[in-house]
């Protein structure tokens, strides 16, 4: 009896729920039609005004990506069943947005002309509300559309990007050389490091600043700074103290991954950075070293200053040059050398 | 003439520190490419100003030199490279006092109506390549490039080594396509690489968005082959 109860139950929900996930369903195709026509339609649009700059072998052996997508709600009573929709979902699945908006799109679009488009491994999806998203139509809009039928409840905009080669884009599934890694823009690809690489690595700063010139040779990870933070906010670091007028508390983070150095501006870090390829350093942003070569920065250049970098006073600005020490110190001999006389 | 151009700069290295510069002066159809060597202090800023300078064509007397008659005699154009030469190498002493121990590669290519001239200084790369209805794009010519026996530069803009630019200069009228390059790209593609990818090109008039495409392209041929240096590449097309 009580089998069979429960049997009933699995198989038999009740009406109201049944008919409340079947309003769900039926809202949630509903949605996702209207939208995919309207970034079909947009797709095709900014696919069309890119092609004309590209002869058409290109075309053939190319195809550009779409990089990001924003939807624009057209009244308020679709900005609401959007907004609604997709928060009720998101609870349950925090990746649900994402996943809703890469099942409107299609595998690819193709124009008249045989220009094709696919997503982008890292399209971004998103709502933008302006203020039409929050009228509600008139009583006289409302029997005027019930006249002349449906009304487009959303509007769509597409980034593309490229065109790039068809090859070049398959490429980072069967070689992850230019895979960027994940979370870390400005990262070039992961590279597999042989066993040998992949030993543990140094650091060697040779610094420049107010108190004179001094080499160290350091594990990584380092944070290079004004003023030594406490043992617990350390978390790992090495901490190295810089002398200098333009030097910011916490300034600069440099860190090995496997066989590569790579160094960034702490988020604290008020004070600019220039490197020797006379690049400021931007916030946010991961730069790696050349290879088998060194990197020197100096603190606090701006893009004022930058002009008089080669003659700036350590003791204002100082200088650091990072190399590595894997066992044995940078290879300067495979970096490019500066011919000498004969 | 019609003249169109694309250059990708420092690809390959995103977040590296960008050591190759490129200045055009399209309307002295000059266009200079420099790599500047990093192993020296400031290689990047070094090459940025070497390009620089040498795109201020007004200011300098050389561009003359390069404009010279193709029927020279043999030995006038010896004088010429050994001028060209003590020219580059005083530009390079004047750009050194300033940034001290760098040096930095040049490749430069002039594109007239009917002509083409090349000019390089260390182990960067500039060549032409002629298109033909009946075989498509061929490649006519490398500039020779500087290496000493370790595959490092013999001669760069900067080096207290004495300077003698290798030249090459032809008259091309038809469609050419100018090819210049930094070592991280050049190592690292073939003839092939190159033809294959002009022959999108065909016998049609390319935008600057086809160039930038194809450079584009090169790079990441470039990068895929197994490049870990600043990959840079420029693409001059010319229609006489």
């Amino acid at each position: 009896m009580v089998f069979s109860r429960l049997f009933r139950n699995h198989n038999s929900p009740d009406p109201a729920s049944a008919a409340k996930r079947l309003r769900t369903d039926s809202f949630a195709d509903a949605l996702g039609l209207e939208l995919k026509g309207v970034v079909s339609q947009a797709v095709l649009k900014e696919l069309e005004s890119r092609e004309q700059h590209y002869l058409s072998s290109i075309l053939d052996k190319s195809h550009f990506l779409i990089d990001g997508i924003v939807i624009t709600p057209l009244d308020k009573q679709a900005s609401e069943s959007l907004e609604g929709f997709l928060r009720v979902h998101s609870e349950i699945d925090p990746e649900f947005r994402n996943h809703f908006f890469r099942s409107i799109l299609e595998s690819e679009y193709r124009s008249a002309r045989g220009s094709t488009v696919v997503v982008a491994d890292d399209f971004l999806p998103s709502i933008q509300l302006t203020d039409q998203s929050f009228e509600q139509p008139t009583q006289d809009e409302t029997f005027q559309i019930s006249l002349r039928g449906r009304r487009h409840q959303f509007q769509a905009q597409v980034a593309l990007k490229g065109p790039v080669a068809k090859e070049h884009s398959r490429m980072p599934s069967a070689d992850t050389q230019t895979e960027p890694a994940n979370g870390l823009p400005g990262l070039p690809g992961g590279r597999r490091a042989s066993s040998s690489e992949a030993r543990s690595t140094g650091l060697i700063l040779s610094i420049h600043d107010a108190q004179g010139q001094r080499t160290l040779e350091l594990r990584s990870p380092v944070l290079i700074g004004r003023e030594p933070p406490s043992e617990g906010e350390l978390e790992g670091l090495q901490f190295v103290s810089l002398h200098g007028r333009y030097v910011s508390r916490r300034h600069l983070v440099v860190m090995n991954v496997l066989e590569d150095t790579y160094f960034f501006l702490h988020d604290a870090a008020t004070l600019s950075c220039l490197s020797s390829g006379s690049q400021l350093l931007r916030p946010s942003t991961i730069y790696s070293m050349p290879r088998h070569s060194e990197a020197e920065l100096i603190f606090g250049m701006t893009a004022e200053t930058r002009k008089q970098a080669t003659e700036a006073d350590p003791a204002d600005f100082p200088r650091v040059t990072l190399g590595k020490a894997m066992g044995r110190r940078a290879t300067p001999s495979s970096a490019t050398p500066r011919p000498g006389a004969v | 003439m019609q003249l169109r151009y694309a250059t990708s700069l420092n690809q390959g290295s995103e977040g590296h520190l960008g050591f190759d510069a490129f200045h055009a002066a399209p309307q002295d159809k000059l266009f200079v490419l420099s790599d500047g060597a990093n192993g020296t202090p400031h290689g990047g800023e070094f090459a940025k100003e070497l390009v620089r300078e040498l795109a201020l064509v007004q200011e300098h007397p050389w561009p003359e030199v390069l404009r010279d008659d193709p029927n020279v005699t043999s030995d006038s154009k010896s004088l010429t490279r050994k001028h060209l030469g003590a020219y580059l190498y005083h530009l390079g002493l004047k750009l050194e006092s300033h940034l001290k121990e760098s040096a930095a590669t040049v490749s430069l290519a002039m594109l007239e109506q009917n002509s083409i001239r090349l000019l390089g200084v260390g182990d960067s790369y500039a060549g032409v390549f002629l298109h033909e209805p009946k075989t498509g794009w061929q490649l006519m010519h490398w500039l020779a490039r500087h290496k000493d026996p370790h595959g490092n530069p013999s001669q760069l803009i900067g080096a207290a080594v004495p300077i003698e630019p290798n030249c090459f200069q032809a008259d091309l009228p038809g469609d050419v396509c100018v090819v210049l390059a930094t070592d991280g790209a050049g190592d690292f593609l073939s003839e092939t690489d190159f033809t294959q990818t002009l022959s999108m090109i065909g016998g049609e008039a390319p935008s600057p968005d086809d160039l930038n495409f194809l450079s584009q392209s090169l790079c990441e041929r470039a990068l895929r082959n197994g490049s870990d240096d600043d990959i840079s590449l420029c693409l001059i097309w010319r229609r006489s």
